[in-house]
This record gives structure tokens, C-alpha cells and sequence, in this order.
């Protein structure tokens, strides 16, 4: 208790708590000295600063991490060229990036994407990666009246409300397979889907949506479970979905751990469909399963072709250091960039409201006329992603659909 | 007035002025300090039953998570505000009440691991109880900006778990408490109802997470059991406690201001960093160590673990500096 | 339920219980000789693990190796460094208070754990973030019943590492010092056992056993960084709910999570993984000691 220091106390205390104080408010100055209190006073415009999180560590750097690069040859693409013309003040501007690590996590994502607001005055932002980061992030975006670009957040609990500062590229989680439900539907032979997802927002919903498009499409779904996230055996779901004989197997994993296990053990307990469904195929997954991996289908965020956007892109991903397969998610990114760039020239200013409509107007098409970006009234775009087909160790790509059907072979349960 | 109140008073006043401040940066540092809040209440609430009691609650998270979660469903239930966060705390507190008989029969390690495996088993539950949870589809709420009353509101949690534990210390509880810890049988023999007092201790400990739960919900608006339940939130604020020293009034809130202090000071300005030095003939950026925070802060964790058990509150020179400004008040 | 189904349900399970009881056994050898919870265990089992994984991806172009003798070239290695941890981190706290001693366990595995999860995740940058080795020998089939053939090896060699851990126990020296530290500790230091020397090999053990776990995670399925924690609580379950110290207790206790996950696994997926820590808390609830506590 305290009465034993009394006397102490009585004798110095008021010297030492001043002492302190001091001392205190010194250590209190320091520590301000180093966070930048105010972006200096923007007059006149002199670059087009983007700010923006990554997840460079957590649990989602194993997707995220070298779009960091990614990001940064974009703007230097850009900055090369002297930057982006804006008509209504007459000037090119070039881009300048603010990136931090969101450590996968929304609350330091909420106080990031603060800073960038209020104190490295960015003129827009680009979202993170998931929809409860992107949440958060959101929440300065509105209060800072900056529009958001979200890149990758699709789930529908960030559309149910109505909100003028962000938009995504991407269409509802729910039609992320439209393509390859189209591709098996189209190519036939198929008539039975066992489904299985991730338990957690953004894979439950695009399995739903994938159980909904194989009904649709006149095909039935005879096994459809959601699987604990940090489920490592799946021998008891493997063996219920065996019995439920299906035709073709799905599951949705990001990232992926579970889709190693679910299909090493699957390979091992003799579950043999006709076709294998894997959302996402990135390198580990790949590269675990060896030559078991042929024939099985999944979908890349861009598909191969040679229009000058294809050319852009694989450049842009060359420079960064990876083959665009490896971090197909890069793919989204390629048309975050290119709805930045519309929508500034569209603008012709760096005011928040003008690059606001013109982020809810953009309406372009990329890769030929492949596919149109283009803003619902919502608030989700209109990318989703191309099958693909994993053949000697590496995905080719299925579309267009005529010719993809050709060249896919079904997998015939030969692991 | 005792001289010792006068430096939290100080500080407290410092704390209560600073959103006056006009400045571009004032929300980004508001919400810096309410993650301190945030661990100063789970680690002062967490050393009510770990420090003064002894018994290592490895599961203290579970209280800010039904509080969390509680107040989420109450206020989408149109409950208000008020009411939400008061019945959060006490949604929290209902739990303990129920776990505390049987959890107490449990000593030592087995009362440890029993409460880290209710984080997961709570965790899982949450989840699988959709219908009232969200599940993994996440439990959200109305949005707005509150980073103003959140911090008004947090810090004001801060002080009422200071002094509610400073009383403990104070009190008859307080002593049951200590005579526990050091040994159980003894206190027992002597009269002392041990497992009311442990009862006790648990409900006190439970309410301030069970309110700060509710705050960090409407701070977030969009919350799944990964952000409270997670295992690093579960540990992080119960190695706060430790490292300034568990068992005295101020040794979680040193835990507390040096890690989130470490955080914002040294590594949010080194990952900004992007000096490229050539060493034996790579190219290193040092900004990239800023990705070894976590192996910086494991390092500390082991450094307190083994040399000095007591924390930082009980070495010597800073024993004796905050024995000078009173604020030490408790035995070593 | 049709019979073959149940048969391999029943299967399935008792050989994920074996994977299970296999680092658990060296969680609980930890716990009874030097009573030091080890939270960074899962870290040495995804290290071992981890090892294993460059080995192979190493060796691969080269020589291609069966990973199964990977996992024996690292245990010894794993060894090593559990003597290292013991002697550097562990040794020192033993002689305080036991709630001293419990607190400081936790701030030093757990500062451990993140210290090691941290510069494995820091190692990985560059390189694929979840590890796993291409490796498959095709099931044996009866009837309709599959038998993982990767699965049976890990599970006879966790036979025969039971069987060796319990000759040792029984019939060395050290074994039997090892036990009788366990059982008293101040008694075994009376009558001449030198229970540093002991703690050390514990934990040595444990800690190869960990990294032989590891191994066969990522044959089976994969390791990355971030897996240790996670895995740590679920072999804590475990050695509890068997009774900290009770050999006999953690193979049961691993063979009946293992069996309560293959079985919800197949009804109710979404309840599988919560097996572990309900068992775990009703257990203790019944008997607070666990099923073999004294």
C-alpha cells in the first residue's frame, strides 16, 4: 500500500511528479515529432497522391504480398509517360503511392486508412483485400468524403446499405463461377456437384452462388458443406461426399491450406469424380500436389490472349516479378488501375466528388471488348474470373468458352 | 489529497483535453490510444484474477468477446446504445458466473488451459450459432463516426478498471485474494471462503472486458470472431501484464504503453522506411525488418519471462522511480 | 450407416488419433518432467516440418529422396535443439514458485513462440508461403475400405515410437529417472537423480517427436508459419484432458479427438473442430484432473 512510501512521497513528491512531467511531456514531444502531424498545405496540386493497405503480414500475405511491386510499377508505367492529364486544370500529374501494412487486420487497417485521409491527404484511396478490412478502411473514407476503389471486397454485407464513396470492379462473390459452371454445363457429360466450402464470409457465398448457377444450369448439387477454417482432415467429408457420387467436386479455399489437405486426402481415400473444381490454385497448391494436379479446373482473374491490355498486363506483372498464374488475384488489381486512370481522365480533376461520379460512371471494356467495366447501381462491377485448366503444372486458360471447351479434357478421376 | 493522485490526474486531464486539439492527425492518434485503452483494460481486468490472485487465466479474451458480440445483437436488437453496452458487460459477466464454479475447481496449470480451450470452444460456438451471431458471415452494425466518444468513453473504462482494481488492493477481497495465491490450503485453513473470493474476483475481473467489447464493436461496426477471439488478442494483453509487472496497480498499464508505444514509435515509422543498403552484395531494405515485430516483441517477452519475472515495474530503478511518484502501490 | 462406412469412419479417426498423439506425447513429457507448459511446441512440430520441406524441395532436382527419411534425418537435429531451448529458456525457471513459475513459462514459450512463427514467416518471404511435399504412395484397397498407405506408415512408426518411448521409460536409466521426476520431483533429486540432466532429454525428446509430427504434416497435408499456435492448443487438449503426465492418457485422449472429429466430420462438418476443446473442458469439468491424472 501506499502509506509505506508516505514519507517519500511528502518529502519529493512535488519535485519528482514535476520532474516527471518534464519528462513526460518530452517523451510526449518526441513521439509527436515523429508522427507527421499535417501533410504540408495543398495549394496548388502538384501530384495524384493514392493511398492505400496491403497485407504484408498476417494471414493473408501468402495472396497479397508482391502486389506491393505491383502497385509501384504501375505508377512508375505512369509517372514515365509524365503522369495522368487532368483537362480541367490543365496540368499532368503524376501518381505518388502510400502503402502500409494492414497486418491483416481491420482495426489497424481503420487507423491506416485515417492516416492516409488526414495525414498523408491522399486523394483517393485503393481498398484492402476482404470485406471486413475493407469495412473498416471504409468508415475514413466516408468521413473524409474520399472515394474508395475497392479492389477486392464482393461480399454482399458491404452492398446491402447504399454508399456513394465506394464502388468495386469485381461482381457479387455469388457469380464468381459463372464462367465455369458455363465452361461444365457447355462441354456436358457432368451432372452431379459435391460442394464444399471454407466456413467464412466470402467462400460461403461463392459456393452458394456456384450450388445456385450448377441448378440453374440444370445440374444437381448432391453434396453441399461448409468446413471449420482451420479443419487440417477432411477423410470424414471426403468419405460422405464419395458416397453421395458425384460427378464433379468444388471447393473454395482461400488461402490455401485446405485445399492441399482436402485434395491429398482426397487423391488417398480413392474419391474419383470426373471433374475437380479448385477456386483457387495458386503455386503452393500446385506445386503439392505434383502431377495429381493435371486436369483439375480453376479460375484465373485473366485469361490468355493478345489484345494490347493482355500485353500491358503480363508486362506490368513481369516487371513485379511473378508470372501473372502465380498471383492471378494480380488480375484484379490490372483492372483496378485501368478504373483509376478512366476515371481521373473522365474527371479532369483531383476533387473528391468528380472522381466520385466518375468512379460510379466508369463504363469501358478491356481485352478487346472481352468484357465491359462498368459500375451497377450498387455498386459491384462486372469482373469475374476465366476457367483455367492445369496442364503440365500450369494453368492454361479455357476461354473463350468456344475454344475452351476444346481443349478441356476432363480429369476422369486419374489422380 | 494524497500527492500520488496527482500524476494520473495529470495525465488523465492531458487525455481529456487532447480532442480539443484542431489538428489534421487527431483521429489517426485517437485511435492509436484507444488500442491502448483497449489492452490497458484487458490487461488490468486480466491481473485482477492473474496477478492478485495467481490463477493465469489464459481465456480472459472470452469475456471481451461476448461483450462484443453481445452488444452487436443488443443494439441491432434496437436496444440503444446505453443499454447495449451495459448488457454486453453483463452478458459477460453471466458467463463467468457460470463458468466460475466448475472452472474453479480446477488449480493451476489445468485452470490455465482449461480457459485457453474456452476460447476456442467459444470461438467455434459463436460461429456455429448463426441464427444469433452472423457466424462467419460477421455480425454488422449501423455505421458511423464515433472516434470521438469512443475514446471519451473508452478512456473513462480505463479509469474505472484502474480504480476498481486500485480498491481491490485496498480492500478485504483484496488480502482473500492475495492469501490465495500464495497458497490456497493455508487460506482455506484459515477460514478463508476460498472459492467465494475466487467467485468474486472472476465476476470483477469479467465486466470491464465485457464493456470494452461492446466499445471496440461500435469503434469497428463489422466484426467476426477472428478479430476477438483471436489467439494473438487473447495473449498479447496477458503478456502486457506480465512484462510491466502482474500483480501491481501499475505494472499492465506499463505493459500496456510500452508495446503499443514500441508499435506506433518504432515500427509504423520503420515500415515507412525505405533506405536500400548494400550488404555483402545484396540490396536490403531495412524498412522490411519492420516485418520482424513480432519476433522483436517474442524476444522482449522472453527476455521478462527470464530475467526479471516480476516485470518492469519491479526493477530496482524504476521500482524506485515509481515508489518516489507514489505510484507504486502495492508490495514488491 | 452402413457398416463399410463405419469401418472406415473408425479408421480414418484412429489413425488421424495416432498423428495426434504423436507431438501430444511430446507436450506431455515436457509438462510431467519439468512442469513448464510448452506453448511454442507447435512452432518446433511446423519448424520440423518446414525442414523437412527444404530438404526435399532441395534434394528434389538432385536425388529424389522419400520424405519419410527426411523426417528421420531431421528428428535427431530436433534434438539438439530442444537440449539448446531447455538449457537457455526452460532450465532457469524451474526452480521458482509454482505460480511464478507458471506465469514465467508462459511469457518465455509464448515469447518463443512468436519469435520463431515471426522469423519463419520473415524466412518465407519470396518463397511459397505454405509448405507442402509432393509425395503419394497409392492406398491400399479392401473391399471398399481405404487405407491411406502414407497414413499407416506414419501410424506404425508412432507405434513403434510408443512402444521404444515406453521400453525406454521402463528400462533405461534415464527412463526411468525420467519417470520418477515426473511422479516427484524433489523426491528423484534425493536420492541422486540429476534432474537438470533429465529435464534437458525430456525435452529433447519431445521436441524431436514434434519435429517427426511436423514431418508428417507436411507429407500429409502442409505447414505454414502461422499453424503453430493453433496446433499448440489442440495438443494442450490432449495431454490434459488425458491427465498432464499420463503417457497412457494422451494416446487415448489423441485416439478419441481423433475419433470425435472423423465422426462429426461426417455428419456435421461444422461441429468437427470443436471436438478437441469441448472434450477437453467436460473432461476437466468431471474429472479436474484429466481421465489419468493423479
Amino acid at each position: 500500500m501506499s502509506t509505506r512510501n508516505q514519507n517519500d512521497t511528502h518529502q519529493f513528491g512535488e519535485i519528482i511528479t514535476r520532474r516527471k512531467f518534464i519528462t513526460l511531456a518530452s517523451a510526449a514531444a518526441a513521439g509527436m515529432a515523429v508522427i507527421p502531424l499535417g501533410g504540408s498545405a495543398m495549394a496548388a496540386k502538384t501530384e495524384i497522391v493514392i493511398g492505400a493497405t496491403l497485407s504484408q503480414s498476417g494471414r493473408f500475405q501468402g495472396i497479397i504480398r508482391p502486389f506491393g511491386k505491383l502497385l509501384q510499377v504501375w505508377a512508375d508505367g505512369i509517372n514515365a509517360k509524365g503522369g495522368i492529364y487532368l483537362h480541367k486544370i490543365n496540368k499532368t500529374l503524376p501518381i505518388r503511392l502510400v502503402i502500409y501494412d494492414d497486418q491483416s487486420s481491420p482495426p489497424t487497417a481503420l487507423k491506416f486508412y485515417e492516416r492516409l485521409a488526414a495525414v498523408d491527404k491522399v486523394d483517393f484511396f485503393m481498398g484492402p483485400f476482404t470485406s471486413f478490412i475493407t469495412n473498416a478502411a471504409l468508415q475514413a473514407a466516408v468521413k473524409h468524403k474520399r472515394p474508395m476503389f475497392m479492389v477486392e471486397a464482393n461480399d454482399s454485407a458491404m452492398f446491402e446499405k447504399p454508399n456513394r464513396w465506394r464502388a468495386t470492379g469485381l461482381s457479387p462473390a455469388k457469380t464468381e463461377y459463372t464462367r465455369v459452371v458455363q465452361l461444365l454445363a457447355k462441354k456436358g457429360g457432368v451432372k452431379t456437384f459435391a460442394l464444399l466450402s471454407r466456413d467464412s464470409l466470402h467462400e460461403n457465398q461463392a459456393m452458394e452462388g456456384f450450388g445456385e448457377m450448377v441448378k440453374k444450369a440444370g445440374m444437381e448439387v448432391v453434396y453441399q458443406k461448409i468446413a471449420p477454417k482451420d479443419t487440417r482432415d477432411f477423410s470424414s467429408i471426403i468419405l460422405a461426399m464419395k458416397q453421395s457420387k458425384p460427378d464433379v467436386v468444388f471447393i473454395e479455399w482461400i488461402p490455401p491450406p485446405g485445399n492441399i489437405g482436402f485434395l491429398k486426402q482426397a487423391r488417398g481415400l480413392g474419391l474419383n469424380p470426373k471433374d475437380v473444381v479448385v477456386g483457387h490454385a495458386p503455386v503452393p497448391v500446385i506445386k503439392a500436389l505434383g502431377r495429381s494436379m493435371e486436369n483439375v479446373l480453376s479460375a484465373l482473374y485473366f485469361f490468355e490472349g493478345d489484345s494490347p491490355h493482355h500485353r500491358e498486363f503480363f508486362a506490368m506483372c513481369k516487371k513485379a516479378g511473378f508470372e501473372p498464374w502465380q498471383y492471378s488475384e494480380a488480375g484484379i488489381r490490372y483492372v483496378t488501375f485501368k478504373r483509376i486512370e478512366e476515371a481521373l481522365v473522365t474527371a479532369g480533376s483531383l476533387e473528391p466528388e468528380e472522381v466520385r461520379r466518375a468512379m460510379w460512371q466508369s463504363n469501358f471494356s478491356l481485352y478487346n471488348g472481352d468484357i465491359r467495366i462498368k459500375t451497377d447501381k450498387k455498386g459491384y462491377g462486372t469482373l469475374h474470373p476465366w476457367p483455367s485448366q492445369i496442364k503440365n503444372g500450369k494453368p492454361v486458360s479455357l476461354w473463350p468458352l468456344s475454344k475452351g471447351v476444346e481443349i478441356f479434357e476432363h480429369k476422369n478421376g486419374q489422380w | 489529497m494524497n500527492k500520488a493522485f496527482l500524476f494520473p490526474l495529470v495525465v488523465v486531464g492531458l487525455l481529456l483535453a487532447f480532442p480539443l486539439i484542431e489538428m489534421d492527425a487527431r483521429d489517426y492518434i485517437l485511435l492509436i490510444l484507444f488500442t491502448l485503452f483497449l489492452n490497458i483494460v484487458l490487461a488490468q481486468s486480466y491481473d485482477i484474477v492473474g496477478g492478485q490472485m495467481g490463477y493465469v487465466n489464459l481465456g480472459h479474451i472470452v469475456f471481451f468477446a461476448i461483450g462484443a458480440y453481445a452488444f452487436g445483437i443488443f443494439l441491432n436488437a434496437q436496444l440503444g446504445f446505453v443499454l447495449s453496452l451495459i448488457g454486453g458487460a453483463g452478458a459477460s459477466v453471466v458467463f463467468a458466473a457460470l463458468i466460475s464454479y466448475p472452472f474453479f475447481r480446477l488449480r493451476g496449470a489445468y485452470f490455465s488451459l482449461a480457459a485457453f480451450g474456452l476460447v476456442k470452444l467459444m470461438e467455434y460456438v459463436t460461429i456455429n450459432m448463426g441464427a444469433l451471431t452472423g457466424g462467419s458471415n460477421g455480425l454488422k452494425i449501423e455505421a458511423g463516426d464515433r472516434v470521438v466518444p469512443i475514446f471519451y468513453l473508452s478512456l473513462a473504462v480505463v479509469v474505472a478498471v484502474v480504480i476498481c482494481s486500485w480498491l481491490i488492493g485496498r480492500s478485504q477481497l483484496g488480502l482473500a485474494m492475495k492469501t490465495i495465491r500464495e497458497d490456497e490450503e493455508v487460506a482455506r485453513d484459515f477460514g478463508v471462503p476460498v472459492l467465494k473470493i475466487k467467485v468474486q474476483a472472476l465476476l470483477i475481473s469479467s465486466f470491464f472486458p465485457g464493456l470494452m467489447g461492446g466499445l471496440y464493436t461500435w469503434q469497428l461496426q463489422f466484426i467476426d470472431t477472428d478479430q476477438v477471439f483471436g489467439l494473438k488478442i487473447a495473449l498479447t494483453p496477458i503478456a502486457m501484464a506480465m512484462l510491466g509487472g502482474s500483480g501491481l496497480l501499475i505494472g499492465p498499464i506499463i505493459g500496456a504503453v510500452f508495446l503499443v508505444g514500441v508499435e506506433e514509435l518504432i515500427w509504423t515509422q520503420l515500415a515507412q522506411v525505405h533506405w536500400t543498403v548494400t550488404l555483402l552484395g545484396y540490396e536490403v531494405d531495412i524498412g522490411q525488418f519492420a516485418h520482424l515485430r513480432g519476433a522483436i516483441l517474442g524476444l522482449i517477452i522472453v527476455l521478462v519471462g527470464l530475467f526479471m519475472p516480476g516485470g518492469f515495474a519491479r526493477l530496482p530503478p524504476v521500482e524506485r522511480m515509481l515508489t518516489r511518484a507514489g505510484l507504486m502501490t502495492e508490495d514488491k | 450407416m452402413e457398416f463399410t462406412t463405419l469401418v472406415q469412419v473408425i479408421i480414418n479417426g484412429v489413425l488421424l488419433g495416432g498423428v495426434y498423439a504423436l507431438a501430444a506425447f511430446g507436450l506431455s513429457l515436457i509438462f510431467g518432467v519439468s512442469g513448464v507448459l510448452n506453448l511454442a511446441h507447435g512452432e518446433f512440430l511446423m519448424v520440423g516440418g518446414m525442414a523437412v520441406f527444404l530438404l526435399f524441395d532441395a534434394l528434389q532436382n538432385v536425388w529424389y529422396v522419400n520424405p519419410f527419411i527426411l523426417v528421420a534425418v531431421v528428428a535427431p537435429l530436433f534434438f539438439l535443439v530442444g537440449l539448446v531451448f531447455e538449457k537457455a529458456l526452460i532450465q532457469p525457471l524451474t526452480q521458482r514458485k509454482e505460480h511464478v513459475r507458471l506465469a514465467s513459462a508462459v511469457l518465455v514459450t509464448l515469447g518463443a513462440a512468436l519469435v520463431i512463427e515471426d522469423v519463419a514467416d520473415f524466412a518465407s518471404r519470396g518463397s511459397q508461403y505454405e509448405k507442402s511435399v509432393d509425395f503419394f504412395i497409392p492406398s491400399l484397397v479392401i473391399g471398399e475400405i481405404y487405407l491411406e498407405t502414407n497414413k499407416l506408415v506414419m501410424f506404425g512408426l508412432v507405434l513403434i515410437l510408443i512402444v521404444a518411448l515406453f521400453i525406454f521409460l521402463r528400462f533405461t536409466y534415464v527412463g526411468l529417472a525420467v519417470q520418477a521426476v515426473t511422479q516427484n520431483r524433489r523426491g528423484a533429486l534425493l536420492v541422486g537423480v540429476n534432474t537438470t540432466r533429465i529435464n534437458a532429454i525430456a525435452f529433447g525428446i519431445g521436441t524431436a517427436l514434434a519435429a517427426v509430427a511436423g514431418g508428417f504434416e507436411v507429407i500429409n497435408s502442409m505447414v505454414a508459419p502461422n499453424i503453430g499456435l493453433p496446433l499448440t492448443l489442440k495438443y494442450l487438449c490432449i495431454v490434459v484432458m488425458g491427465g498432464l503426465g499420463s503417457f497412457l492418457g494422451v494416446a487415448l485422449g489423441g485416439v478419441i479427438i481423433g475419433l470425435g472429429e472423423s465422426f462429426l466430420g461426417f455428419f456435421y462438418p461444422a461441429w468437427s473442430q470443436t471436438v478437441a476443446y469441448l472434450l477437453l473442458v467436460t473432461v476437466l469439468l468431471i474429472r479436474p484432473k484429466g481421465l489419468f491424472g493423479k
